[in-house]
């Protein structure tokens, strides 16, 4: 009697498996992809690959958009006046914890795993804490002070400070991650989604700069070495050397991802089988910022957020040589001409100023065509242009005849999200070199990127074209010349660079972290951009009337409230909150 | 034979012979019908309760005059000192003669001695008789032991009426006769019983008061002296403390229950029709706090003694013996004979395991023995929504001058960038437009654009408008309306019930047949509805006289639509005024007209128009069989396997659509397939014995197995043929042309379980009751399953206590305690104990780089505690039952406290793990602390005014909740009220679960000087200017952050309170039922969308008047009318807060049945009609919809109101038959 009500009281977990299964060669490797599928966040904007708020709007480079009071955490964020509650932050804190965890479970579980060659343990442990830096270096630079977990952490309340009080800085470790990576992943990967020996390379990179911007200026050199190394040998996984792809879009199109540009970044993939209104491995952030409009981009689907801001169009004006207005681009009289508060019925003319051709890739305006859904009707394509201004982002729709092809239901579409492009290889490169290199060298890198734009002005995948074959608006760019005064000195070169930087990789999650590193290397940039775009764009939309940056607290995001609360252990909280908040 | 008759009690002074004319056992033999079958038949005429019935049999046996027989069987009997009982168990061994008697009569005599040896059976009871007060009758095979009545008593001599006739009619006090009453002429045997009509005739020789009797009736004695007719008007009698009612696996009459036990009137349950009992059970007994919605499934939720878990409060319902897991809502209302709910840890931890927040105790109508009885109830009732108990909210002219008033208060001019409105223009003043929408191919031409166009190339704008032109997926054109869109949302509801009833039975078995038919229509969709179609059978049967077996089942299937995407109350507020119901084609009109569109704000109308198709289907069979053996004299060995199954499918076809904000591109349709099994098994033995006459034992031991069974299923299809989407034939998944996806779940539970109980009383004056029960639960990992729980409750009778003996005016009074230990562990999810990893397609990643592959992963889905075990809830209880009056006034009262130890938290571990999206789920450990204590309150008066007979009700609860512990943790918080704005409500530590937690509004700046001094000394989000909200700050560090919240609302009610009326006045009866909630609050998230600028909704008028002025000023409530606030609903703060008191006129029924002497002829038994209102009023400051929103929602997110389906008011008429 009693033994068959042990097996009538016993019910085994149903449809899952057991530590056991997981401690093998498939095993290990299916949960390092379960580390993997977290980079393309399905949490909203808030902690999708693309960085949309607390890169670009936070930055400046867009609106919240949609309609008033939907999401009005995200306001916050754009105005610097977060709270410990805030929902998008707390989402962001977790969601990259999470990857922490995954790649922390893999790296446990290889250490009791048999049956993997060395090889195979060194690449599985090699992609594992590239992910692992991936996500600390997410949060590193939205957080600043955050304890570091790894395998070999029992209980994950560490503290953020240390026996003096004093905040931990975790750079060394994530940067420890990343040289373990660049020195023990493979050239070539066979799967694309997986970073190879070049990627770490690059990211190692990045981090060592960012060390650098906050003060760690001996790192510049090693960053400089590397980039050149990467310069010189770095290849993609199918074993390409790296370069910019002939036409600036074919950074935005399925049909030419993972090329020769693509460092390293985030696979999405629709109709693979995954289901759902919004298939999780496509990119989930076009249901977010695609239009409401049934014959807009994005399938008639979304919720119109991620508006770029007029400030940050008015970067794409140039003068009569090509190049960037790089001061007073913000000002009144400059503004390229917008139909705010026009109805789609009012003629309206476009700016016929000259532009830099890389604005119409991406912000989707009135009059140009948008992609190939036909010319931008204006007022009609977004959701509410009270709210959001006029602009619709572009770089992440695809095209109308990949519908099917290349998106799902919903409106998640299959195209990648780049966190490291070759670009921004460059672009670094051309930094580094203007704060401790030669600031021709800078100009050289810099016109690299810009060469791109001035050549292959004919394919209308390099300048956006009208029906007629003829440009959709005046463009105009050209390089640097020699001895131009834009590279005439340190502080003018980086102040190129960084406004390069917005050009080229305007609206990709850059923005934010780019000004309050540059800020925090020479101590200002970051509180006069933020200011400066704060007090135009208010002049335009309302609501940002009042927001100001400054230094402490905005630039970190507090540590979310209940992060703190829930750190509590042996009699107090391990973390400690981001100073002012 | 029949020994359980001999267990009824019976009181003393019912055995009084009576003896009628019509009874003549002669006639009886004549018609070839055996005396006990006459018995029966006259049973049958009765319609009161058994123990009266069984009464009659042994007074009737008592007056045969049955001429004894010889008997070639003879007995011989050699007891010495013995009971009489062993005497009588001799004779029956030898003589085959079964022989009844009623225990009470013999239970004072001494031992007896007998010795006879071949004598007759007259003869050897006579002898066992001898020298006791005691006469026989043999009846049939039947011996009958009775009383003896001396007939020539020398005192009562017969004075002046011998031989005399008196007649007369016997009534109730509002004039009704009535049937069965005993007439018995005081010390002789003679007597009569009314007829139907109550009249009665009797020879009155030989005494001169006649003493009328009826169990139902107080007894009363009345002098005939010199007249012929004697009518007399008996009074009610009302007792229900002898009731029997069913409590932990047995039954137990009311006064002798010493646990907290609320019995629940069901006249009064079902006075309110529904189509679910937790609906029905709002105010009906005290400490059970229900919450009700206007859904139209009628559901309620229902929470006994406050909270017990984070897991979920739901009390257990037991149906038959049988718990039903599959909602008690699938329950035919109509078919309850009695509800009970237990409260304390004594009369519920018999059911040990699920129980720790109550049980409620169904049983269903029974067959009783006799011929069929018919009755047939139905009832047809309009429901509908009161709209003046609506916000007023904006029409289209108003809501522009809204807007423009809101431009301008923010500093806007005419020209300015933002200036204007898609549909009002961008003038001065805002003019309604004469289209709000034009469809361009696509895009959408709202009001103001068209305005402009038809100016500027009027060409253009008449094509654009041109009918001919019109194409609803492209080119849609819409007028300007200004719609009253609550007034076109909400309609009247029919809903009605028909119910038919068959029961009887033989000595052989009894069965009870029902069938109900209730159908029930949506007030906000016209498209919804829910029918539901249910047949009883309760049976049982007699396999001879010791095993008893029967089956209760109920069949049921329902019908219903009740998808409301778009259709909802929500929608009807949001949604612009300018948008017409129709465009100019007929087609919907809605929410893609530029400027108009928002969160859900749906064409209501079109919308429930749209899910017509929806369907859910639920099939159900729940019961039980069971059998009951008689082992021996007391021990009665049980058995029953309950069942509950259900199957639900759901089919949701969702079309694709043009005018929606956000369009759906392609059609799908969802098919979803759910299947419940749960089985109870459970064996109890029963010994009852009373030792000495004094100690009355029973003893219960049993064992229950459950196991739960739940199996899903579901499956979606995309791309149905376009012009087929209105087509219900086309509504199966493989019509779909598109995309294919599918999921299903399979999960199950068991439960065993060992218990036992142990009542004593001892004369009734002390009564004593422990109960044990050990569980075992798969939930827990092994070594954690286990739990023993025990209780114990005492009873003291006073009122039978010697000293309280002349005190008239008392009936009953009893004081109670109760403690005991009842374990939890509902909610908790099967695999809490288990890591689970999963290779979930919604984890994998697409690595290989390619656009349509992906790769599987494994990743951790839950993280399992092998350490979980049992929540305990400890439970201490005192009360007290008392009974004054002649029974006519009754009082229950308890006080408790429900103290939970080793609360079910779910872990909250530190957010640097796995915390948050995509996650593995936390397990729940046993980390909590929480105590309910509180007040429960009955009290009952009944009686007359002349001819009126009233009866009042009062119930009276109220509990208050804290949490004592979480995690460990004194800053955990458990978060709940998951809204746009955020998580409304917070439980922590030292506050009650769910409190609502924000910010506090410190009145409005009214000054730019206020303004610049705040800007001055205080860092903080806000954007201080005239005309907004301040925010206090709290902890006073001169920075308004997340710190300076608070708790800015309590979801609890203070108290709650109902009064129950029934009045009756001859033919005619009236009931009224208030509920009284007072205090506690309401989140009124309402108020988030429609008094801010939150999207393009439609607006309050409250917006319009009470917003910020600088005349108002502090008398403002909102803040200033200012289109770029985004700020001042952002936030959560105490505006949204509101008192959730009401008190509402549940009920109000009047009926009326049909005289019984109308009703004679047509050989019906009762007819009654009645009318009837629900909510006819509710009294309340609450601006929301409806102010019973307490409960909806988990727990720890109570009270939080979201534009929810008011309950409606309702007006209906029934009519009952009995035959």
């Amino acid at each position: 009697m009693l033994s068959c009500t042990t097996d009538f009281l016993e019910q085994d977990a149903i449809g899952a498996y057991s530590e056991s299964t997981l401690a093998t060669p498939k095993g290990v490797n299916q949960t390092l992809i379960g580390a993997y599928s977290l980079l393309n966040g399905v949490n909203g904007m808030a902690v999708g690959p693309g960085q949309f708020l607390f890169g670009s709007i936070r930055g400046g480079e867009a609106h919240k958009g949609s309609a008033t009071g939907d999401q009005p955490q995200m306001i916050e964020v754009q105005k610097f006046e977060v709270t410990g509650v805030n929902s998008s932050n707390q989402a962001f804190f977790q969601w990259h914890y999470n990857g922490i965890s995954r790649c922390n479970s893999t790296l446990s579980l290889l250490a009791i795993s048999e049956g993997l060659t060395d090889k195979e343990n060194t690449q599985i442990t090699a992609e594992a804490r590239f992910l692992r830096g991936h996500y600390y270096f997410m949060l590193k630079r939205l957080y600043g002070n955050i304890p570091w977990i790894d395998e070999t952490t029992a209980d994950v309340r560490v503290s953020n400070i240390n026996e003096a009080g004093e905040y931990i800085d975790i750079w060394p470790q994530i940067q420890a991650d990343f040289d373990f990576a660049r020195k023990n992943l493979s050239e070539a990967q066979k799967d694309l989604g997986r970073p190879n020996k070049w990627a770490a390379e690059a990211y190692y990179a990045k981090v060592r700069l960012y060390m650098a911007n906050e003060g760690d200026q001996s790192g510049y050199v090693e960053v400089q070495q590397v980039l050149n190394d990467i310069m010189a040998n770095g290849k993609t996984n199918q074993l390409t050397p790296f370069n910019l792809y002939a036409n600036y879009h074919d950074n935005f199109n399925p049909e030419t991802e993972n090329g020769t540009e693509w460092v390293w970044g985030v696979q999405h993939s629709v109709n693979d089988g995954t289901t759902g209104t919004n298939p999780p491995n496509g990119n989930v952030d076009m249901v977010y910022i695609g239009t409401q409009s049934g014959d807009g981009p994005g399938l008639g689907r979304g919720y119109g957020f991620f508006c770029p801001t007029q400030w940050f169009v008015d970067h794409f004006r140039v003068d009569a040589n090509g190049l960037p207005y790089l001061d007073n681009y913000t000002t009144n009289p400059n503004m390229v001409k917008n139909d705010d508060g026009l109805s789609a019925a009012a003629p309206f003319t476009p700016e016929t100023n000259p532009l830099d051709p890389r604005l119409d890739w991406s912000v989707g305006r009135r009059g140009i065509p948008f992609l190939d859904y036909g010319i931008m009707p204006g007022q009609s394509w977004l959701r509410d242009q009270a709210a959001s201004g006029p602009y619709l982002s572009k770089k992440y729709f695809t095209l109308k005849k990949d519908d099917g092809k290349y998106t799902a239901r919903g409106s998640s579409n299959a195209l990648n999200i780049a966190v490291i492009r070759y670009a921004d290889v460059l672009l670094m490169a051309a930094e580094v070199e203007a704060r401790i290199g030669s600031t021709e060298r800078a100009r050289e890198l810099v016109n690299r990127v810009r060469n791109r734009m001035v050549m292959n002005s004919d394919s209308p995948e390099n300048w956006v074209k009208k029906d007629d074959g003829t440009n959709a608006a005046n463009y105009d760019i050209h390089v640097y010349p020699l001895g131009s005064s834009a590279f005439s000195s340190r502080e003018n070169a980086l102040k190129a660079i960084l406004h390069e930087r917005l050009l080229e990789l305007g609206l990709e999650g850059h923005r934010a972290y780019d000004v309050i590193r540059f800020g925090q290397a020479d101590g200002n940039t970051d509180t006069e951009e933020l200011n400066a775009y704060i007090s135009f764009e208010s002049q335009l939309r309302g609501y940002l009337k009042g927001g100001t940056y400054s230094k402490v607290p905005d630039m970190l995001m507090p540590i979310p409230q209940s992060a703190v609360d829930n750190s509590f252990f042996n009699g107090a909280v391990t973390l400690k909150q981001n100073p002012g908040y | 034979m029949r020994p359980l008759l001999i267990e009824i009690a019976i009181s003393h002074k019912d055995l009084k012979t009576i003896w009628t004319p019509e009874l003549n056992p002669i006639q009886m033999y004549k018609k070839n019908t055996t005396p006990y079958n006459y018995i029966i038949y006259v049973i049958s005429r009765y319609k009161y309760a058994l123990a009266m019935k069984l009464s009659c049999i042994l007074l009737l046996a008592n007056c045969l005059q049955v001429s004894a027989f010889t008997y070639a069987q003879t007995i011989s009997l050699q007891k010495e000192q013995v009971s009489l009982v062993e005497v009588f168990n001799a004779i029956k061994q030898q003589s085959g003669y079964h022989i009844f008697y009623d225990a009470r009569l013999i239970r004072s005599i001494p031992p007896v001695s007998v010795n006879v040896h071949d004598v007759s059976l007259d003869e050897a009871l006579t002898e066992s008789l001898k020298g006791l007060e005691l006469s026989y009758k043999v009846v049939d095979k039947n011996v009958i032991i009775s009383q003896t009545v001396y007939e020539n008593d020398p005192e009562n001599k017969p004075v002046a009426l011998q031989d005399s006739v008196v007649t007369g009619q016997v009534t109730d006090e509002l004039g009704v006769p009535i049937e069965g009453v005993s007439v018995l002429l005081k010390s002789t045997a003679r007597g009569a019983l009314t007829d139907v009509d109550g009249n009665y005739r009797l020879q009155v020789s030989g005494g001169n008061t006649l003493v009328f009797t009826n169990v139902r009736y107080q007894r009363k004695e009345v002098s005939i002296a010199s007249a012929r007719v004697v009518n007399v008007t008996l009074t009610e009698l009302i007792n229900d403390l002898e009731v029997v009612v069913v409590t932990g696996y047995s039954t137990e009459q009311k006064k002798d229950i010493v646990g907290s036990v609320s019995v629940v009137n069901t006249d009064d349950l079902q006075s309110t029709p529904s189509s679910s009992v937790s609906n029905q059970l709002q105010g009906r007994a005290a400490g059970v706090t229900v919450s009700a919605s206007g859904d139209i499934t009628g559901g309620a939720k229902v929470r006994i003694r406050g909270f017990g878990s984070f897991t979920g409060s739901d009390p257990l319902y037991i149906v038959d013996g049988v718990p039903m897991s599959g909602g008690i809502d699938n329950l035919n209302p109509n078919d309850i004979e009695s509800l009970q709910v237990l409260k304390d840890a004594s009369a519920a931890s018999i059911y040990g395991a699920r129980a720790a927040n109550g049980v409620i105790i169904i049983t269903t109508k029974k067959g009783k023995a006799g011929p069929v009885k018919v009755t047939v109830s139905s009832y047809y009732g309009i429901n509908y929504t009161d709209k003046n108990s609506f916000p007023t909210l904006l029409n289209a002219q108003e809501y522009g001058d809204l807007y423009w008033r809101s431009m301008r208060g923010a500093g806007l001019q005419i020209g300015d960038a933002g200036w204007g409105h898609p549909q009002y223009g961008n003038g001065a003043e805002p003019v309604i437009p004469e289209y709000v929408l034009v469809k361009n191919d696509g895009g959408a031409l709202g009001g103001t654009a068209l305005e402009s166009l038809k100016l500027s190339n009027p060409t253009l704008f008449a094509s654009m408008v041109d009918p001919a032109n019109y194409d609803f997926a492209t080119h849609q054109i819409v007028r300007a309306g200004n719609t009253d869109w609550v007034e076109e949302s909400f309609i009247n509801a029919p809903q009605q019930s028909y119910q038919l009833n068959f029961s009887g039975g033989s000595t052989n078995g009894t069965y009870m047949l029902s069938l109900n038919y209730f159908d029930r229509k949506s007030t906000i969709a016209k498209s919804n509805f829910f029918k539901r179609y249910s047949i009883r059978s309760n049976a049982s049967y007699n396999m001879g006289s010791h095993v008893n077996v029967g089956g209760n089942v109920q069949l049921n299937y329902n019908n219903s639509n009740t998808s409301l995407s778009g259709a909802s109350a929500g929608s009807s507020w949001n949604i612009s005024p300018l948008i017409p119901l129709y465009d100019i084609s007929g087609n919907p009109a809605s929410s893609f007209a530029p400027g108009t569109s928002g969160e859900g704000a749906r064409n209501t109308v079109t919308e429930a128009y749209r899910n017509r198709f929806d369907r859910n289907e639920n099939h159900g069979v729940f019961g039980n069989v069971y059998g009951d053996f008689k082992i021996i004299e007391g021990l009665t060995a049980r058995t029953s396997l309950g069942f509950d199954l259900v199957s639900r499918e759901s089919r949701n076809f969702t079309p694709q659509t043009y005018e929606h904000a956000e369009n759906i591109s392609v059609n799908q349709l969802e098919v979803g397939e759910n299947n419940q099994m749960s089985w109870t098994w459970t064996n109890t033995m029963t010994y009852k014995r009373t030792f000495a006459e004094k100690h009355a034992f029973s003893v219960l031991v049993g064992t229950e197995a459950i196991n739960n069974d739940n199996k899903l299923l579901s499956a979606t299809r995309l791309n149905y043929p376009i012009d087929q989407q209105d087509n219900p034939s086309f509504h199966v998944l493989n019509a779909g042309l598109g995309n294919q996806t599918n999921s299903g779940t399979y999960s199950r539970n068991s439960l065993f379980s060992l218990f036992s109980r142990i009542d004593y009383a001892y004369e009734d004056k002390y009564l004593l009751n422990a109960t044990v029960r050990r569980d075992q639960s798969s939930k827990f990992a092994e070594n954690n399953r286990t739990g023993y729980f025990p209780a114990a409750a005492l009873g003291w009778r006073i009122s039978s206590e010697n000293f309280m003996k002349g005190i008239n005016w008392l009936d009953d009074l009893k004081v109670r305690a109760s403690w005991g230990i009842i374990g939890n562990q509902t909610g908790l999810n099967n695999e809490n104990q288990y890591n689970v990893y999963v290779s979930d397609i919604a984890q994998s990643y697409p690595i290989s780089g390619q656009n349509s592959s992906k790769s599987d992963s494994y990743t951790l889905s839950r993280i399992g505690n092998l350490q979980a075990g049992w929540e305990e809830n400890i439970t201490t209880n005192i009360g007290l039952d008392a009974s004054f009056l002649h029974n006519t006034l009754s009082l229950n009262l308890d006080v408790y406290n429900k103290k939970v130890d080793g609360l079910l938290v779910q872990n909250q571990p530190a957010f640097t793990g796995a915390t948050g999206g995509s996650s593995p789920t936390q397990p729940y450990i046993n980390a909590g602390k929480m105590y309910n204590n509180g007040i429960d309150i009955g009290v009952t008066k009944r009686g007359n005014i002349n001819k009126l007979q009233y009866e009042v009700g009062l119930m009276f609860s109220k509990y208050k909740n804290e949490v004592t512990e979480i995690l460990d943790n004194p800053l955990a918080t458990l978060v709940g009220g998951n809204t746009r704005l955020g998580d409304v409500a917070r439980t922590v530590v030292g506050m009650p679960i769910g409190m609502f937690y924000g910010y506090e509004i410190d009145g409005f700046f009214n000054t730019q000087a206020e303004v610049d001094a705040y800007a001055a000394n205080y860092r903080t989000w806000l954007v201080p200017e005239v005309g907004r909200w301040r925010i206090k700050d709290l902890n006073d560090d001169k920075v308004i952050n997340a710190l300076d919240r608070t708790n800015i609302g309590n979801p609890h009610p203070n108290f709650q309170s109902s009064l129950n009326l029934n009045l009756k006045y001859k033919d005619f009866d009236l009931n009224a039922f208030l509920f009284w909630n007072q205090g506690g609050d309401i989140f009124n998230l309402s108020r988030y969308y429609t008094d801010f600028n939150t999207f393009n909704l439609n607006r309050s008028k409250r917006m319009m008047d009470e917003s910020w002025t600088p005349e108002l000023g502090d008398n403002a409530k909102l803040p200033k009318l200012d289109i770029l606030d985004t700020y001042s609903n952002q936030n959560i703060t105490n505006y949204f807060v509101e008192d959730a008191s009401y008190l509402r006129l549940r009920n109000l029924q009047l009926g009326y049945s049909l005289p019984a002497s109308i009703l004679k002829n047509a050989k019906v038994d009762r007819v009654r009609i009645y009318v009837q209102a629900q909510n006819l009023f509710t009294i309340t400051k609450f601006t929301g919809l409806d102010p019973d929103a307490n409960l909806q929602g988990d727990d720890l997110s109570m009270g939080i109101s979201n534009r929810p389906t008011p309950t409606p008011k309702q007006i209906l008429f029934g009519i009952d038959f009995a035959f």
